[in-house]
Formats: C-alpha cells, structure tokens, sequence
C-alpha cells in the first residue's frame, strides 16, 4: 500500500519507453509476416481477420486475443481459406491437395513470426496491464485493487536481445525435433499405422514420458529443497490420510465421552 | 505455478502439436513446426522460472532497521513516527520480476512512502523498501516480514512466499502536553525543594512542628529558650520531617481490562500510569510499579532515576501488547474462517495444496462413522433377511438337504405368505414373483439413498470449506508446535481445543478475534476475580516496605467486582492505618453513559411495563437489557465509591476522555493534605 496518489498513465505513454518500445516492434513485425506468409497460402481473409483481433489486443490489452489468433491460425492450417467451411453451407465440396510433412522454410518463418507476436503480445500485457494475477492480501482495508503490472524500469537493456537469442533456439529446437520425429517415424517402418497415426503416436509417447521424467524432476527438486516444517508437515499429511478414518472413530468416542462427562457434571453427579 | 494464462496457452499449444502430428499428411508440417515451436518457448520459461523458484527465491534475505530522526532505534515511542527500511537481498541469480510487500502491523499506521515496490532483483544490488510509520498506542509492534510475490516476464507462472522477520518491537507510551512539563526546580522560595515534602512529624526538617518537655540528653541546640523562660520550664523544638513521596502504582492487566477494540482499558490504564508516573519521576519523587492479573505480579521498587522510568515504560508496554483473552468458549468455526486467510498469508508454503493436501474422499462422510449409521442398517435388514433365507434355499437345494430347507421356509415363509405374490409368464413358462423381493428391495433402496446422500453430503458447502479450513490449519498447528503425530485429528474433531489454538495463533500475530463474553446462562466470563487476591497480596507487600508518607495509586478494573472487594477493602484499610494515602483509579467503559452527579437512593432496579416488550418486541427487550446494564454498571460504581470512601480513600473515574493532567491534579491534592504552603 502507498499514500502516494496513484500513477495516472494512459497505454500509450506507457508503450512509449525504448525498451518497451522494441516489444511494439517485435509484435508489428511478427504480425506483419504472419499477414504475408499466411497471404501466400490463400488465408489472406483470415490473416486479415487474426491481424484484426491481434492489433486492438495490444492497444486494448485483451489478454485473450493471442489465443484468438493462435487458434485462427490452427484452424486456417487445417482449412485454408475457409474452404471447407464455406464448401459445407454452400453444399459444393472441395478438395485440397496435400501438403507435404518435410522440411520447408516457409513453415519456419511462419512459426518465428507467430512466437514473435505472442512474444511481444505477453510482454507488452505485462508491462501496460497486468503482470501477475491479482493477489491482494486480506490483513489491511482500503488497498489499492489494481493488479500489479511491470514497470517499464525494470526491462533489462539485454533482455530484447535474449529474447530473440531464445525464440530462434525455440525455433530451430522445434524443426530439428519435428524432423528427427520423422526420421524415427521412417526408421520404424512398414507398421500398421498410417505416417500421421505414428507420428501422432511417438508424439504423444515422448510428450508421456518427458512429463514423466520432468515431473520426476520437479518433485526431486521440490523434496530437496523443503525446508524443515514443510518435510513436517508432509509427513503429518502421510499420517492423517493414512489412520484419518481409525483416528475419526477415535476422536468421535473421545467427544462422546467428554460430552458424557459434561452431562454429568451438570447433573452434580 | 501456472497461472490461468498460462493454463489456456498450453492448452492451444498442444492442440496444435496434436493436430498437427495427427494431421501432418494432410495438412503438412506448418501447424506442428507453429505449435512445437511455442511449446518450445513455454518449457524453457518454465524450466527458468522452476531454478529461480526452487533456487534463487530461498535464497532471499532481509535486515530491517527502524530509525528516528536521527539513528536506528531499538524501541519506539506511543504517537510518535518512524521510518522503517527494509533492505531486502537475493544470493543466487536475480529475479527479473518481484514484487515486495513489507506486512505493516496491524496496529501502526502508514503516514509515507509505500510499503510495496515493484523491482527486479540482482545479486549485486539489494532493494530498500522505506516507508513511514505511526505509532498510535503503546503496546508492541510484530513486523511478520515480507510478503514477496515472484512472475515471469509473459504471467504465464506466479509464486507467493513470505521471507520471515517475525520482529518485534515495543512502543513505549509517551507523555505529550502539559503533564510533560512539570516543574523540575521550585518557582518560589518559601516552597520545599522538587523531591521534598514536609510530612507533620518529628523530624529533621526546617520547619518547626511542635514543641515538647525536655527530656535529657536532647541537644541543647533545639531547646526552646524564649518558651522555656516564659513557662520557666524547658521545652525542645520538634521540626517537620522532609522526606520524599513514593508513589506506586498498581496497573490492572487481568483480562477484564484486555477486552475490547484497540483502545482498551489497559492501553487506557497504561497511558495513565506513564503518565503519572513520568510527573512524578519530573516532580523528583519516586515511583513505582505493579503490574498485576489474575496469575501473578511484577514489581519495581520506587526509585526516581531516568533509567528507572524507562524500565516502567518498557514493563507498560510489555503490559499493554498482552493479547485479547481467549475466553472458556469460542465459535471454532468462526475463528476458522479468521485464521485460515492469515495462515495463507504467513505460511504460504504449509498451506499449499501440494503439501497441506485434501484429496476428494477426504470428504466423503459415511454414515456408519456416525450414529445415523443405524438408519441404513434398518432399511436394508429386510432385504437382507430375505435375500439370505433365499441363499440358504438354494444351498439346500443344491445340498439336497431338506431339513435346512425346511427350517429356512419356516423362518421366511410367513413374510412371503403375508405379503404374496404374482405370477408372469416368460416364453409360456409361468414364473411366481413374490412381493417380497421387490418390496424389500424398495426399502433398501431408500437406505442406500440416506448411504449415498449422507456421504456425498460432506462434498457440499458450508461442510466441505469448514472441512478444508480445519484439516489445513490443524495440520499447521500441529507442525508449528512439534506436537506428536495424529494431534491434527485432534483439532478436526475437538472444538474447543481447536478454538484455543487458532485464538492463540490470532493473538501471536496481533489479528483481532471474537470473544465470547457470556456463557449458555448469561453469566459474565470475565470478572477475573483471582486478582483481587493477587492485588491484595501486591498491597501488603507494599505497605510491609513502605515508609511514611507512601501513596499508593490503584489503577484497576473494580467495577464488575464490587461484590468481592472484602479483601481489598481489609488490605486498603491497613494501609491508611500505616499513615499511608491510597487512590483507586478505575478505567470506565467506552459504551457506558457518566453515571448521575449523586448515587440512586434506591438500590432495586425498576422494570418497565410488560406491555412496552409486547409492542417494542426485540428492540425494546434490547434496550431494556440495555439500561439495566448501565443501572448496574452505575451502582456497582457508587457502591465501590461509598465502600472506600469510608475509608477516606478517593475514587476517580477515568473515562476515554479523562485527560492524564486531572488525575495528576488530584494526586497534587491527594499528596498536599499535609503540606503547608
């Protein structure tokens, strides 16, 4: 809580500092090659329409608009141009070639101009709206209820700069791991399945087992690093789950007796 | 960890790599280059945010230091202003996005700066949160530590710790105004010196007291010469005696005076003693201190240095931050629902779901754990009857064993011929359907519906939040105070110990709580009868190590004990004997009116009209309630008044508005009744 009057800063001032300034950049270019590369595969209408939903999502900090966009683009993917969709309410059915699963530039430039914009669109949220979700604490009144936002200050100089040093290793980490999924889809033929079917299989057997193993990881981690109290507690908590339903009988012969004992007393027994 | 942006973004993005895996023939490998791609991005700033989770925010620590104008200061003063800096460290690696929050005490308030800083935290640069603090009532002051609130750069993940502090600090009561200025030398000559006042007996003073026979061995310096040849007898001059006045207070902290909103009796009593005591030490007499409850006493002796009053201050506001009584009875849920947000506030990590755990059948409520288990058991037994006489049947039939058969129909057949049956045919081959079955079968059903709802009910509010907050705080209970393993049954099911547990754990933390003041019958739990013995015995010891001319001011909750006062009034009455002067202050009720200028004559409390109850309803037995209260409140005054009076003790009364200056007036005139000006 502050007894200093609160800061009374519209969005674009907010948008103004230069480190807040390069995210802008990054999210209008993203957004500008996601509108050419899904142009060049006939989404033209629905690029348009996701760039209509992702520009006022900045300016008016709607937090949903990446996942609008993101599932337009999913959509736009599996139907370009809304073939199918207008196929199905005109009654004339459309066929469309099929796309190849190997190597292509276009789908990597794609991939870089989407993490750019949700990228730049979560940062810039963070920065202009909300941070973190909105927490306040029960113990004073009359706290301020604005949920806390990142000041611009606080933008590292190098942290645009490992930002984009990141997304590309994303990148590059996603293609190298979508071909070497191919690869292994290859080497394990002929089998039943059907290339997607395998794919889809080994995907979700690798996504199974890698939350396995992190999962593994994290409650390694999150048991070495209790402190005392809490190896405590979690061991009461064994204990109470354990005997919870011997220690109720327990407790429940326990209150009948002290109730007995009450009664008794107020008789003058 | 994650926070629902961060839920619904991983969801999208492993629609996406599932899609596009599954449909990478048709559609290529464009969606699932998309969709690998963020998840990518998300993993690595999951995996950021779990190092600097499990291994940077551990590591954060921080050094506070209140200061006054001019240095760091170890207590703090009633009404005055501090600033309070908090520098807080990271040791590891730094932390892009923090938010810090010092938990200001409940009972300072914040006059500048802010408490909260949004930073971003660098080994090799600590932050200073300072802010300003007031200070209104003395007491003590619990700062519980930083409240510290860790996000990502996208708020996709979010933590919330608390680094520790749990210092405390006392507030010592101050003097401000006039009381603070007495006089520290004397203003005319013809008064005695700061310290001394003239007691009316023989002594060594200046001023001539009286004159008596000579006796031998008097010096001749003090024989009255003039006298002497008038009466042509030898007198001696006797002169007053100068001595110091040593005023001991005795301050009431029983739990009488502990109940209330901030502004109790006791802080009232407190800043009362302080004050006089601090005029007195000012007046260069001595002062001493009692603080008494209804267990024990602490005493200081007299004295009149500067280190002494400190001392007293320090034992006033130690006095003055006793917790609210916790009182024989308390709504444990009531005192749930005020712990449980305080113990998510102070012990993030115990409270967690991931360690303080409430898995689903947690909830379940079977009802064979309770006496209504007997329901059910009645409603299947017929079912059961039938449903084994049958098995039996067809164990005999297949035994070939006719006896056990008969003996099986002669139990269950009368059931079966008063109630009948019918018969249907299937593929022409008639079957008989007794009633049995299915009425039976019906009556169970309804016993297996009370099973089902009496189970599933421990799923619904208010039981399953009351559940919750029971299991998580007494799992915390019990770890905070070590106690074996299975105590936390023990709190789930035990009310009143979980009642005194959780208004214990309030108290600790300065949190306000509910107390009950009356019991099922009506009758008030908080008359703390033990400490008129306590007081009695504090007394005595007092006048057993007194000299002459001590004053003894009693500051005390009396009121609702003037019934019981025998021991006092014997303890009082033998100081006065002793030549001693005693003063009752009593600390008035907030709620309660002046009393009238003279006491009632009559001591029967008169009842209204029965039929203003029947008209007003409620309202009008309330105020009635009301007034008899205040009549009683009232006359237990003037009985305690009238009681020391005869004794020619002064009773004041010490209302919220009753400044220090006019108690310490009357002390002036209590103390000059043998001063000659």
């Amino acid at each position: 809580m502050s007894t200093d009057a609160p800061e009374q800063a519209n969005v674009f001032s907010r948008l103004r500092p230069p480190a807040v300034l390069n995210y802008v950049a990054l999210t209008a270019a993203g957004l500008l090659v996601y509108f050419f590369m899904m142009s060049a595969k006939g989404n033209d209408t629905g690029a348009l329409v996701a760039i209509l939903v992702a520009v006022p999502g900045v300016l008016a900090r709607w937090v949903v608009a990446p996942a609008l966009v993101l599932i337009l683009t999913t959509y736009l993917q599996i139907d370009p141009g809304f073939i199918n969709l207008i196929g199905h309410f005109s009654g004339s059915r459309w066929f469309l070639p099929r796309e190849q699963a190997n190597f292509q530039l276009e789908d990597l430039i794609l991939a870089a101009a989407l993490l750019a914009y949700v990228i730049g669109h979560f940062r810039l949220t963070t920065i202009v709206h909300q941070g973190m979700p909105n927490d306040p604490t029960p113990r004073r009144e009359g706290e301020p209820k604005t949920p806390p936002r990142r000041p611009a200050e606080l933008v590292a100089p190098d942290e645009f700069a490992q930002t984009m040093i990141i997304g590309g290793g994303c990148m590059i980490a996603a293609e190298v791991a979508w071909l070497i999924l191919m690869g292994l889809e290859n080497l394990g033929r002929p089998n039943a399945f059907g290339p997607a079917t395998s794919r889809f299989l080994i995907v979700a057997w690798l996504a199974g087992l890698a939350l396995m193993l992190v999962s593994a990881a994290l409650v390694y981690m999150r048991s070495a690093r209790m402190t005392r109290s809490e190896a405590s507690l979690v061991l009461r908590d064994e204990f109470f789950h354990e005997n919870r339903r011997e220690t109720d009988r327990l407790q429940r012969w326990r209150k009948w007796f002290k109730e007995r004992v009450a009664a008794r007393r107020r008789a003058g027994k | 960890m994650l926070t629902p942006r961060g839920w619904w973004f991983l969801f999208i993005v492993l629609l996406q790599v599932g899609l596009g895996t599954a449909l990478s023939d048709q559609v290529g490998s464009g969606l699932v280059v998309v969709g690998l791609s963020l998840l990518a991005w998300f993993l690595w700033e999951w995996a950021q945010f779990a190092y600097r989770l499990y291994y940077v925010v551990p590591t954060l620590t921080l050094h506070r230091e209140l200061h006054d104008e001019r240095k760091a200061v170890p207590i703090l003063w009633a009404q005055g202003e501090f600033d309070v800096r908090v520098r807080v460290r990271v040791e590891a690696a730094d932390l892009p996005y923090v938010v810090l929050s010092d938990w200001v005490p409940a009972d300072a308030k914040l006059v500048g700066g802010s408490d909260e800083e949004v930073v971003a935290l660098d080994p090799d640069r600590p932050v200073l949160l300072s802010y300003r603090l007031k200070c209104p009532l003395p007491g003590e002051l619990r700062f519980e530590g930083v409240r510290v609130r860790v996000a990502d750069r996208q708020g996709f993940f979010y933590h919330r710790t608390l680094i520790r502090d749990g210092l405390t600090y006392y507030v010592l009561p101050r003097l401000t105004g006039a009381e603070g200025k007495r006089r520290g030398a004397k203003k005319f000559n013809i008064f005695p010196p700061p310290g001394v006042h003239r007691l009316k007996r023989p002594g060594g003073g200046s001023e001539l007291l009286d004159l008596r026979d000579y006796i031998p061995g008097d010096p001749p310096k003090m024989i009255a010469w003039k006298p002497s040849a008038r009466k042509d007898k030898l007198f001696t001059k006797e002169f007053e005696s100068e001595v110091p006045v040593r005023c001991t207070l005795f301050v009431d902290a029983s739990e009488s005076t502990r109940l209330g909103a901030k502004r109790t009796k006791l802080t009232r009593l407190v800043n009362l003693a302080a004050g006089v005591a601090e005029a007195t030490v000012a007046d260069r007499d001595h002062a001493g201190l009692v603080v008494f409850d209804e267990h024990d006493s602490r005493v200081m002796r007299p004295k009149r240095s500067r280190r002494h009053v400190i001392d007293m201050l320090h034992l006033l506001a130690e006095a003055a931050s006793r917790p609210t009584p916790l009182g024989p009875f308390a709504d444990a849920n009531a005192l749930a629902r005020l712990a449980y947000p305080l113990a998510n506030e102070l012990y993030p990590d115990l409270m967690r779901r991931r360690t303080n755990t409430l898995p689903g059948r947690m909830f379940w409520c079977p009802p064979s754990d309770y006496r209504r288990g007997w329901w059910v058991l009645v409603f299947c037994l017929p079912f059961l009857f039938v449903a084994l006489n049958f098995l039996i049947r067809q164990v005999a039939y297949s035994l070939q064993s006719v006896d056990v058969y008969m003996t099986s129909w002669n139990i269950s057949g009368w059931l079966y011929r008063q109630l009948g049956g019918f018969t249907i045919n299937v593929l022409g081959a008639p079957i008989l359907i007794l009633y049995a079955w299915p009425i039976t079968a019906g009556i169970a059903l309804i016993g297996v519906l009370i099973w089902l709802f009496h189970g599933l009910s421990g799923y619904f509010e208010p039981w399953r939040s009351e559940r919750v907050r029971r299991k998580q705080l007494g799992l915390l209970f019990a770890t905070l105070d070590g106690e074996r393993p299975g105590a936390e049954s023990h709190y789930l099911h035990d009310d009143q110990a979980f009642a005194r547990r959780a208004q214990r754990f309030l108290a600790e933390h300065h949190a306000r709580y509910p107390v009950r003041l009356y019991d099922a019958r009506g009758r008030y739990l908080f008359h703390s009868r033990p400490k008129i013995d306590v007081l009695v015995k504090a007394l005595n010891y007092g006048v057993a190590r007194g000299r002459d001319n001590e004053l003894f001011v009693i500051l005390a909750d009396l009121v609702d004990l003037a019934d019981d006062l025998d021991h006092l009034l014997r303890a009082v009455k033998v100081a006065v004997a002793r030549h001693h002067q005693v003063m009752i202050i009593l600390p008035w009720q907030d709620d309660v009116p002046d009393p009238p200028r003279e006491p009632p004559n009559d001591d029967a409390i008169p009842l209204r009209k029965a039929e203003r109850f029947a008209v007003g309803g409620y309202k009008a037995i309330a105020e009635e309630i009301s007034r008899d209260f205040i009549d009683q409140y009232h006359k237990a005054y003037f009985r305690i008044r009238r009681e020391f009076g005869r004794l020619g003790v002064l009773v004041v009364r010490a209302d919220s508005r009753e400044p220090v200056q006019m108690v310490l007036d009357r002390l002036d005139r209590l103390r000059g009744v043998g001063r000659r000006r």
